[in-house]
């Protein structure tokens, strides 16, 4: 016999599965997986996806920046997607970006486990890392704050 | 085309392996880390099985003559793209013209003792006896039937439609780090570190020792020597012998039985190993771990841990689920990254 609380559940996902698409279309979640004994639910953003549901809570609600907060002269880099954040490779002694260190645009800052894979904290702009704002091995939440970096070769300079 | 550029030594194509020819006498060859081969080969949207490079040897370089996408998995090392440091276990983007370099400035293996290097669609050399493994004994299989020299050009397969569709940039979690062997032995802390611990099942002969020999056998520390390859490992330690001396007929032997000749250390037969043998059996590695000991360099340490039938398809299943994980997760971050 199923259990009673999976089938509700699922009942409850099928009957709002447009709505919770549209309330990701304004989040930067590209992809949200649910799954069940036996079921499971794939919600893959799409380009050119416009919101179908009429009454949406929440769909003015804004998401932080990927790239652009913190203090004036700082970039928060932060999580698109949650996992565990690591510093450094599993394999490797040496940490990806550790405070001082000059980067580039796109360079691996970290990594955030989900699972058995491992998806890249980048760099947006070019800077030097003021530090890393989670410790390695915390579980972090979409949109949490990972890396801050001083943009630019000036930033560097100041003391 | 992928062109070597520096081969090093006994680098040789090999996928799972050719299963079905033992009763002809046929050994199996195959990649000695076969969980690296098959995790690489679902990082590039490949079959399961599909063909790579074996490298033992450091320092490796290839040139890319098309644009592909790349992985290095099983032992980490210096990897450079044209000199940028890449990551292991990761799926890179390798264009036309790059070259690929592993060990650079003579750095060897940083752990492990065996690179493997996947492409998406595989190495494609022609199949001999439903593989396109290296039988390095036969001269057969793979490419030309021999370890790869500098100049050899490799194709790459045809793309399946899951390798097309994903992209670069993301990687796994090695199995050393999924499937950690302090899941099933506690390392004494005052021992030396750098001891592999493989689990194993007590073969056919293993009554047949004496049991000051049965508890040497449990309690050593190995030491892999120098006289081991893909046909099997050597061990040093203590001479093992038994109540009294067997003669027993040649039988089948498979990748993972230990073998203890006449008053000598025990020997591991590995992928190259032929596919029978004499020597009193004390045990067998099992399958779950034979990448544990495929990645176990020469004059490293290595311990047998004992388990039973039930523990070895229990740890079988543990390497099927996180390969399940990976093939499962990565066709998520394929598409997204898209």
């Amino acid at each position: 016999m199923p259990d009673p609380k999976t089938v509700v559940n699922k009942d409850m996902l099928e009957a709002n599965w447009r709505q919770i698409a549209d309330w990701l279309v304004d989040t930067d979640i590209e992809l949200a997986e649910l799954s069940g004994p036996g079921w499971q639910v794939r919600l893959l953003r799409e380009a050119g996806y416009e919101p179908q549901s009429r009454n949406v809570p929440g769909r003015n609600a804004t998401w932080p920046d990927q790239s652009t907060s913190g203090s004036p002269g700082h970039v928060i880099v932060k999580g698109t997607v949650a996992g565990v954040f690591l510093d450094r490779h599993p394999l490797r002694t040496s940490q990806l970006a550790p405070a001082g260190a000059q980067v580039r645009q796109g360079d691996i800052l970290g990594l955030l486990q989900i699972g058995t894979v491992l998806a890249p904290v980048m760099a947006p702009v070019d800077g030097v890392v003021a530090g890393t704002l989670v410790s390695s091995g915390a579980m972090v939440g979409f949109g949490a704050d990972l890396v801050q970096i001083n943009p630019g070769e000036a930033s560097w300079k100041s003391t | 085309m992928i062109e070597i550029v520096s081969a090093g030594a006994l680098c040789t194509v090999q996928d799972f392996g050719r299963m079905a020819y033992r009763r002809y006498g046929v050994g199996t060859a195959g990649a000695m880390d076969q969980l690296a081969l098959a995790a690489g080969n679902l990082l590039m949207g490949n079959p399961l099985d599909a063909a790579g490079l074996e490298i033992p040897v450091l320092p490796f370089a290839v040139r890319f003559q098309d644009d592909l996408s790349i992985t290095v998995t099983g032992a980490d090392c210096r990897i450079e793209l044209d000199g940028k440091p890449l990551l292991p276990w990761w799926k890179h983007r390798a264009r036309a013209g790059q070259v690929l370099t592993l060990g650079s400035d003579g750095c060897g293996f940083a752990s492990g003792a065996r690179s493997y290097l996947l492409v998406a669609g595989g190495v494609d050399v022609p199949e001999v006896l439903g593989s396109r493994s290296t039988q390095l004994r036969g001269r057969f299989g793979g490419h030309q039937g021999r370890a790869l020299i500098n100049g050899d050009l490799l194709k790459a397969g045809v793309l399946t439609s899951a390798s097309k569709l994903s992209c670069e940039g993301y990687g796994l979690v090695p199995p050393v780090v999924a499937l950690p062997a302090s899941a099933y032995y506690q390392a004494n802390p005052t021992a030396t570190p750098q001891v592999t611990a493989v689990r194993v099942l007590p073969a056919a002969e293993y009554g047949a020792f004496d049991d000051v020999s049965i508890q040497l056998f449990w309690q050593t520390d190995w030491k892999i020597t120098a006289q081991s390859d893909r046909y099997g490992y050597r061990l040093a330690g203590p001479a093992l012998s038994m109540k009294t001396a067997l003669e027993t007929r040649s039988h089948g032997v498979v990748p993972g039985v230990i073998q203890v000749p006449p008053g000598g250390p025990p020997i591991i037969q590995m992928r190259d190993a032929q596919p029978s043998g004499g020597y009193p059996k004390m045990g067998t590695v099992i399958e779950a771990d034979l990448w544990r000991l495929a990645q176990a360099p020469a004059g490293s340490r290595i311990r047998f841990v004992e388990t039973t039938y039930t523990g070895a398809l229990e740890a079988s299943r543990c390497a099927s689920d996180y390969l399940r994980k990976v093939d499962h997760l990565v066709p998520l971050f394929g598409a997204l990254n898209a």
